[in-house]
């Protein structure tokens, strides 16, 4: 199952990174930043995906939430070809269960349509808080040097730092779900 | 999911304006008086039940009563007071009384077509109708009038709610409490679908791909619904040949291997579908259903041939045993195409139904999985054809072996009954290939498989819907090639329906918690009312189901029925009798209770309704039925079918039977036993065993039936002479209308006279034979026409009785009698 998430994932870190590659014209790695802005640092080496599709379908709520996982490269090591960053995600299991509930609260004759809005909403002006509660794990990604131009090459450990969190989160409620199935089959 | 709710509320809340022809002249209402002349024409079908059917000529077009038409069709005929319906499916064909408009499905518009009115009746032509329905019509080399439908229409093999079968896997749970639940699985899957615009299984290849041969490994034989209905054609095919076919050939025969082998060729090819030119098509470009026709018709070719070897009968005389023969030959060769489409229809279903020109043509491309599907395809192309030569040798040899091992009959009840046709099936698929299972990763556990069908079914299901669209805005069902489409695009709903719920239920069961016991039956239960169940049943059929367009019906001309073939069953108007069930007086109302005791002669504890249902006589003699009254003064097999084994086998061949060998001899034994042993009066009953049975020392029922039918004249077994004080109180009573209240009938049995009649809307309480109990038949009287001063014809057919029950209505007979007709009366 891993596998395929990974896939899923670093598809979409790949699609992050080439369109991103216009924001960041700079032959230099960034040093700190955030991740979706320094997208264009990192390299994938699975299949492309078409740059310009990838960025007008990007959703806002996919760039909010990469803009806000953040990192630093404590230590470049370009003799050895690693780097040590230290990545902070964002809280994800407890700030979208929280703003999901104040939502509900606020507005309890609202569609289902739009309280999916007013959700996205509310997450989208909460990641772009300063203050966002964060997990910060380090981890040493490989470099790859190609004329000169360093990148810094996703694995499995940087993948499931900055997603597998969604991911787990959305398998468990998913299971939740189903358990909670109401005993009304529908008609 | 707004696409696709738009896409709902298009479908199914537009009302297409029918455009009303301003030529108006609505159903011409006709009798005698204008040159109506009636023909009663013979006919061979699969699926009309009587020997002949009545046209009506009038201003040199032969016409049939729509209720006829229904009856050829496997349509049903609904009237109110201004339309007509005849529904096949999904198709439905409403004619408008006043002006005889005809509209096809919403549609298709046909114009003004002749409608009459006869006799209370309505006829259209005949010959075009049933055309225009599906049917194919020929005139057979036995001089019948030969109308075949196609196993199953396309109109039949859509789901008329197949869009309450898509489920958002989101909104499956329901109820408040869960909202919130909902409202974060879509916000991360938003985040995790929302960058690369190509959802949340985006390229996910491998999740994907197990999902995708979820879709491809669905084996529907294993539903009960499928089962049921595979079973179900095979003994319709089976009647079909038997009685309308072998039954007519065998009678004229010296050869009976070659006749039944005649007669297999060319149904063989009505029933795998080889005359159909779209089909044809369709083999030509993908070779494989080619490939499976040809292997069907060899594997028919080489059971028979081989079983008839071994069984020694190819120069014997016992037409039970070629007939049997020849039928499970067919059978092999029906389930064995069928299983043949199932795996290479199956096989190339993505290449078919996912690909650009079909987004093109739906005019729908967010589908993020063609890559993936792609993939499978070519995986599989690349594998040779699942059916290989070897593959005929071994589904012969297996057949042929069943026959060998267990007679002819066992053999076929394997085809014809619901609980053995998986086993057969799937021993057929054996041989034929790994069916069933494609290659899957098997990694990854249903819950997901779940996320990733719930995805590919909503895009299917707006493929399915857009290609709906455009049948009706754009081909109004009238292209084969679009049809083609279609049902591609519903065999990939259907699978991915199936697969859905299997995965879900096993999710559920896996994850959880209260509702278990109500929700994994409910989708995957392959025995009860489940989604898996009901998708499986309309899978079947279109797997099965055969392209038919709807051509403009002016267009279809009647150049079958011609003057100096039909000449020879003009009916002698003179004799015809027709009745109708009128409104009885007050009068008529209170003196029926005693009419009915009298007629009962014992008991009055009885009910009665008013109801127009068909009348039915029974005459029974207290331990089996010895008087089914067949056409009185004519041969017994002109109006009564040989009694069809199988089928009866099909009914008692429940678990509770020891031996279906035994179980034959009791059964059928028994029926004739029982006659014989009260009508024979040459006491040629105990000479039975020695002249009848054959050399296993079973009962050759054909042999029975055909000494009772060619060696036997009036006053003997031949005739089957009805007690005179019956006939007297049936045809003077109760079709003149003129019974004598002041006499009380008797026969020889008198106190055991019954008269039932059977109501369609009830069941027998008597539980049939298999039990053990008395077996009791009724009859339904279907006609009567007295053919001299002391014969009368009397058409019938047999149901099952049900008791303390009458039902009577008043009818009035076209020579004004009114009389009582009683429809069903029990008593205990």
């Amino acid at each position: 199952m891993k596998t395929g998430i990974i896939l899923i994932l670093a598809l979409i870190m790949i699609s992050l990174a080439t369109s991103c590659n216009k924001n960041n014209s700079s032959n230099e790695l960034q040093m700190s930043g955030s991740y979706y802005d320094n997208i264009s640092d990192f390299k994938h080496t699975g299949n492309d995906i078409d740059v310009n599709e990838s960025e007008e379908n990007t959703s806002s709520v996919a760039k909010s939430y990469m803009q806000s996982v953040t990192y630093e490269i404590k230590e470049l090591d370009k003799d050895n070809e690693i780097a040590t960053l230290e990545v902070s995600v964002p809280n994800f299991m407890q700030m979208l269960p929280q703003i999901v509930s104040d939502v509900l609260a606020e507005n309890e004759d609202a569609s289902y349509e739009d309280l999916l809005q007013i959700v996205q909403s509310e997450l989208e002006k909460a990641l772009s808080k300063e203050d966002i509660e964060k997990t910060t794990t380090t981890v040493d990604l490989p470099i790859e040097e190609n004329d000169g131009e360093y990148k810094l090459i996703y694995n499995e450990q940087w993948e499931q730092i900055v997603f597998g969190s969604l991911e787990n989160m959305y398998i468990e409620y998913y299971r939740t779900m189903i358990g909670g199935l109401i005993d009304e089959i529908p008609e | 999911m707004k696409f696709l709710n738009k896409l709902i509320s298009f479908i199914l809340c537009l009302v297409l304006i029918v455009n009303s022809s301003s030529v108006v002249y609505g159903a011409e209402v006709i009798d005698d008086s204008d040159g109506v002349h009636l023909y009663s024409v013979p006919v061979e079908s699969n699926e009309y039940l009587k020997d002949s059917v009545t046209f009506y000529e009038f201003d040199g077009k032969y016409y049939l009563s729509l209720e006829d038409v229904k009856d050829f069709t496997r349509c049903t005929l609904t009237e109110d007071e201004e339309i007509i319906t005849l529904t096949q499916g999904l198709r439905e064909i409403v004619i408008d009384k006043s002006t005889g408009h005809m509209t096809d499905s919403d549609i298709v518009d046909q114009g003004n077509i002749i409608l009459l009115e006869y006799d209370g009746e309505y006829l259209c032509e005949g010959i075009p109708m049933l055309i225009y329905l599906g049917a194919t019509c020929t005139i057979s080399e036995h001089n019948k009038l030969e109308v075949l439908m196609p196993v199953f229409t396309i109109w039949e093999s859509i789901m008329p709610d197949y869009l309450d079968y898509y489920f958002n896997i989101n909104e499956l749970y329901g109820g408040e409490d869960n909202v919130k639940i909902s409202l974060i699985c879509d916000i991360i899957a938003d985040v995790l679908d929302g960058v690369s615009g190509h959802g949340l299984m985006a390229n996910a290849d491998t999740h994907l791909e197990d999902a995708l041969y979820e879709i491809l490994n669905v084996d529907m034989m294993k539903y009960a619904s499928v089962q049921e209905t595979a079973s179900a054609q095979n003994q319709k095919i089976n009647d079909f040949l038997s009685s309308a076919v072998f039954g007519t050939l065998l009678d004229t025969s010296d050869n009976m291997y070659d006749t039944v082998y005649e007669a297999l060729d060319y149904y063989s090819r009505f029933y795998v579908s080889a005359k159909n030119d779209i089909l044809l098509d369709m083999m030509t470009q993908t070779d494989d259903l080619d490939y499976a026709s040809e292997l069907a018709s060899q594997i028919k070719e080489q059971v028979y041939a081989q079983s008839a070897t071994k069984a020694n009968l190819k120069n014997a005389k016992k037409a039970q045993s070629f007939k049997d023969i020849g039928m499970l030959a067919f059978d092999t060769a029906i389930t064995s195409y069928s299983m043949m489409q199932y795996n290479d229809d199956t096989k190339n279903l993505f290449a078919r139904t996912i690909n650009r020109e079909m987004f093109e043509y739906a005019n729908y491309y967010d589908i993020s999985w063609n890559n993936v599907s792609d993939k499978i395809s070519n995986t599989l192309k690349s594998t040779q054809s699942i059916v290989a030569n070897t593959a005929i040798d071994n589904v012969a040899e297996f057949a042929v072996e069943k026959v060998t091992e267990e007679g002819a009959k066992t053999a076929l009840s394997a085809f014809t009954s619901k609980a053995n046709i998986y086993t057969a099936a799937i021993q057929i698929g054996s041989f034929i290939a790994s069916l069933i299972n494609y290659e899957s990763n098997q990694a990854f556990s249903a819950d997901m498989n779940a996320i990733w069908l719930s995805a590919v079914q909503y895009d299917v299901a707006i493929l399915v819907s857009s290609l709906l669209v455009k049948e009706r805005d754009e081909f109004q069902f009238s292209s084969a090639e679009s049809l083609e489409k279609l049902k591609d695009m519903f065999t990939l709903y259907y699978r991915t329906t199936i697969a859905f719920s299997e995965n879900i239920a096993k999710s559920i069961e896996e994850f959880g918690t209260k509702s278990n016991q109500k929700w994994v039956p409910w989708f995957s239960s392959t025995t009860e009312a489940s989604v898996g169940n009901y998708a499986a049943a309309y899978l079947y059929r279109i797997t099965n189901c055969e392209i038919i367009p709807i051509v403009k019906y002016s267009s279809i001309v009647d150049t079958l029925l011609l003057s100096n073939w039909t000449e020879n069953y003009k009916c002698n108007d003179s004799t015809k009798f027709t009745y109708k069930i009128v409104t009885p007086t007050e009068e008529e109302i209170a003196e029926l209770p005693e009419r009915l005791n009298r007629i009962l002669a014992h008991g009055e504890n009885y009910n009665y309704l008013v109801d127009d249902i068909y009348e039915k006589l029974f005459w029974y003699d207290g331990s089996y039925m010895s008087c089914m009254l067949p056409a009185y003064g004519k041969e017994i097999s002109t109006y009564i079918k040989k009694p069809d084994y199988s089928e009866e086998a099909t009914i008692y061949t429940s678990d509770e039977m020891n031996g279906l060998i035994d179980f034959f001899e009791r059964h059928y034994m028994g029926w004739y036993e029982q006659y014989m042993g009260i009508k024979d009066p040459l006491d040629c009953y105990d000479q039975w065993p020695k002249k009848l049975f054959d050399s296993n020392g079973y009962v050759d029922l054909s042999v029975i039936f055909d000494e009772i039918t060619k060696n036997s004249y009036d006053g003997n077994y031949g005739y089957w002479k009805f007690d005179e004080t019956v006939l007297d109180w049936l045809v003077e009573g109760v079709w003149n209308g003129n019974i004598n209240h002041t006499k009380t009938y008797s026969t020889n049995n008198k106190d055991n006279i019954y008269c039932y009649y059977h109501d369609q809307y009830y069941y027998t309480p008597l539980t049939p034979a298999e039990l053990g109990h008395m077996h009791s038949d009724t009859i339904e009287i279907i006609t009567i026409t007295p053919l001299d001063s002391y014969f009368y014809s009397i058409e019938y057919d047999n149901v099952f009785q049900e008791r303390h029950t009458a039902i009577v209505a008043i009818k009035e007979s076209n020579n004004g009698f009114r009389f009582w007709s009683i429809f069903s009366i029990t008593t205990d």
